[in-house]
């Protein structure tokens, strides 16, 4: 057992209703059941922000947990999660 | 005749020294070996210009183009180019601007409008449908753009016309003037100067013809598809339709590749107060998207109290979030929404605009820019009144605003005392605000690319979204050629890049391929649209070759090759000389560039068709 802390960016922020939140997770949760913890307590909203509904596949965009950079894309997300890391979801968008 | 949909089939000329117009058709080879946009733009400036002239002088020309798509249904045709000879890098470039003018071109009848020679005084264009008509603009000059468009729109009695134009930054030849219709830009390259060289204020367009497609119910079954997929996707249809391009300033610093104080660090401390969620929540006051587009990107903002009260703007991008904001050090929306509206109406490229001040502000902390010298602006970083004041001064080429109207490098080779490692340009193009030091493939994709320092030649959104591992090497040259393919083809269609990740941000894919079939009608094979893609890129090269552009030319700014960065997630990243020029052999054979000197091999340039580039750069 753990605790992470989470800290949200750009539209996800809006859908989360919240810059941060403190999550428990146990002994080596990976960040992908994170992300399902995440979208089960922020909702379809949050959900369609970072998955295209239609095909239920993730949008690619970048999960950092501390300095170390996780790609929804890459085969990343059975990174394992430690007591006291911090997770920031940044934005999927192309386009700027 | 020919009959590919989406095309008019005539370009036209438009002769400022005698104010005569002719009209040339646009032959099916053009349409079928060049597709549109830059692929026109590139044709006309490669057979037309000279090398050697003066981007500023009447033997330059400048091209207004749109694609196949302009003036139909596919999501983002609102879109179109404008492309000359660079006055700030003096090599070919192309810049693009949403909302209608491209489509409305189209309707009067045209697929480009190609501008020549000098008007002795003054002068705007009115073209509706076929007649076109040269007019005196002297009770313009001088007037913004937003202000030339409203009383061009209320003289001529015409709502629906549009009306593309330079402010006072062109008409002064400020070398990053751009092009201004309603209110959006061809922002980048000082192509508004080059329409201020030859005394052309305005264009206004208005037409009623139309644009067919061979097949209509099924270019409406592939259109209403890529429509939903656009709405379904966590980017296009909730990401950017909520904070627009702003959205991507926190995602930015995040990883430590947000541009501050002039690219010295690359985190921002202050980065949620210029925010896009602080935006939305502060300033937003109503979406807007551009014709045929679902996405709804732009945001219009209101400041409704402090200094800058009252200002009413269709913006800030991200990208003059980034330039005024964290790499000038300043922390208030509110003035950058101040400064986004005072370029439009100036007809200033933000960018650069940012650039040309950050430049001044690190030149005048170090000692190098005395008060004198800023006639009595304190050019601290974040001293948001003086940038103000200083915007003002370089679009009306006044006191200090008159070096600095000649872009960042011309302005350091003037300063000189070190002043060149903070000019932080690519090929003489100040960078946009994406970290090449941050990312690798982007890095070399710039280096390598037509127009350097602009984000739109090599992408960075792929690596920044983790598609790319960009802290490493392996791959890059591919990403580079990938991401540059990939746009060349988008700006040939005169697509978003808003739609890139439906398009596909690292190749040219089906998505396109399909799109361009069903317009046009001619039936491509990828292979085939791989190649228009390819032989527009060494058209483009091609031209600059001719310009003696060299592989010592594909360089970084000196900034990004010799300081790492200092600080935050990003630390200790850059482009050391020595591992550009390694991905840059590979990113030559992949090419097929010669590796020595950089130019399109005569083989590579005959497999495209490009025989008389071979022959011109191979005499």
């Amino acid at each position: 057992m753990g605790r992470v802390k989470v800290k949200f960016f750009a539209h996800l922020r809006q859908a989360a209703g919240t810059n941060e939140a403190d999550i428990e997770i146990r002994e080596g949760e990976t960040v992908e059941e994170l992300i399902k913890t995440l979208t089960e307590r922020f909702g379809a909203e949050f959900e369609s922000r970072i998955k295209d509904p239609t095909t239920g596949a993730f949008a690619p965009f970048l999960i950092m947990v501390g300095r170390e950079e996780i790609s929804t894309v890459r085969g990343d997300l059975k990174h394992r999660l430690s007591d006291g890391d911090v997770v920031s979801l940044l934005e999927p968008v192309g386009g700027g | 005749m020919w009959t590919y949909g989406g095309y008019a089939g005539r370009i036209l000329r438009l002769d400022m020294t005698n104010w005569k117009s002719s009209t040339t058709p646009l032959t099916k080879e053009m349409a079928r070996l060049f597709l549109g946009g830059n692929g026109f733009g590139a044709k006309i400036l490669y057979d037309e210009v000279k090398p050697g002239i003066d981007p500023l002088g009447p033997e330059n020309k400048y091209v207004f183009a749109a694609g196949p798509i302009q003036g139909t249904m596919v999501p983002t045709a609102g879109r179109s180019g404008v492309f000359t000879k660079s006055p700030l890098t003096g090599y070919f470039f192309d810049a693009y601007g949403g909302g209608s003018f491209g489509p409305e071109m189209k309707y009067a009848g045209y697929d480009a409008i190609v501008v020549e020679g000098r008007s002795e005084k003054p002068a705007y264009v009115k073209v509706f449908d076929d007649n076109v008509e040269f007019k005196d603009a002297s009770h313009i000059w001088g007037k913004s753009t937003y202000e030339t468009q409203e009383i061009l729109r209320k003289d001529l009695a015409e709502p629906k016309a549009q009306i593309a134009c330079i402010g006072p930054a062109g008409e002064r030849l400020v070398r990053f003037a751009c092009t201004i219709w309603g209110a959006r830009a061809a922002g980048r390259g000082g192509n508004g100067a080059v329409l201020g060289s030859k005394r052309f204020k305005a264009i206004v367009v208005r037409g009623t013809k139309d644009v067919e497609v061979p097949d209509v119910e099924e270019f409406l079954r592939v259109v209403s598809d890529q429509y939903n997929r656009i709405k379904a996707n966590p980017g296009t249809g909730k990401a950017l339709p909520t904070l627009g391009t702003p959205g991507v300033t926190t995602t930015n610093n995040q990883l430590g590749i947000l541009g501050t104080r002039n690219w010295q660090s690359e985190v921002f401390e202050e980065v949620e107060k210029i925010s896009g969620e602080a935006m939305r929540s502060r300033l937003v006051v109503r979406d807007k998207g551009c014709m045929a587009c679902p996405i709804y990107c732009t945001k219009l903002t209101y400041v409704k109290t402090g200094p800058y009260a009252g200002t009413f703007d269709e913006g800030p991008e991200y990208e003059t979030i980034f330039a005024f904001g964290s790499n000038c050090g300043v922390a208030s929306l509110e003035m950058i929404a101040r400064a986004d509206r005072m370029s439009d109406e100036l007809g200033v490229d933000t960018i650069s605009a940012g650039a040309v001040i950050s430049f001044a502000m690190e030149c005048y902390e170090k000692g190098i820019l005395s008060k004198q010298e800023t006639d009595g602006l304190d050019l601290r970083f974040g001293n948001d009144a003086a940038l103000i004041q200083l915007l003002e001064k370089i679009g009306r080429r006044e006191g200090i605003g008159d070096l600095l109207a000649e872009g960042a490098a011309r302005a350091a080779a003037k300063i000189g005392k070190g002043s060149e490692l903070y000019a932080v340009t690519i090929k003489g193009l100040e960078n946009a605000g994406h970290s090449p030091r941050g990312m690798k493939g982007y890095c070399l994709g710039m280096a390598t690319g037509t127009r350097g320092g602009s984000h739109q030649d090599a992408r960075p959104t792929a690596e920044r979204i983790g598609k790319s591992d960009r802290k490493i090497l392996e791959g890059k040259p591919e990403y580079a050629v990938g991401t540059q393919s990939a746009t060349t083809i988008q700006d040939s269609m005169c697509v978003c890049r808003m739609t890139e990740g439906i398009y596909g941000l690292m190749e040219i894919t089906n998505e396109h391929l399909n799109i361009v079939n069903v317009v046009t009608g001619m039936n491509l094979t990828l292979p085939e649209l791989v190649d228009i893609s390819d032989r527009i890129w060494n058209l483009e090269r091609s031209f600059n070759c001719r310009e003696g552009h060299r592989r010592e030319h594909d360089v970084q700014a000196k900034r990004f090759m010799k300081e790492p960065i200092p600080e935050g997630p990003s630390k200790g990243m850059y482009m050391p000389p020595e591992e550009l020029e390694m991905l840059k052999d590979k990113y030559y054979d992949l090419r097929g560039w010669d590796k020595k000197t950089g130019i399109p091999t005569k083989e590579t340039l005959q497999r495209l068709g490009l025989t008389q580039q071979a022959k011109d750069l191979y005499k």
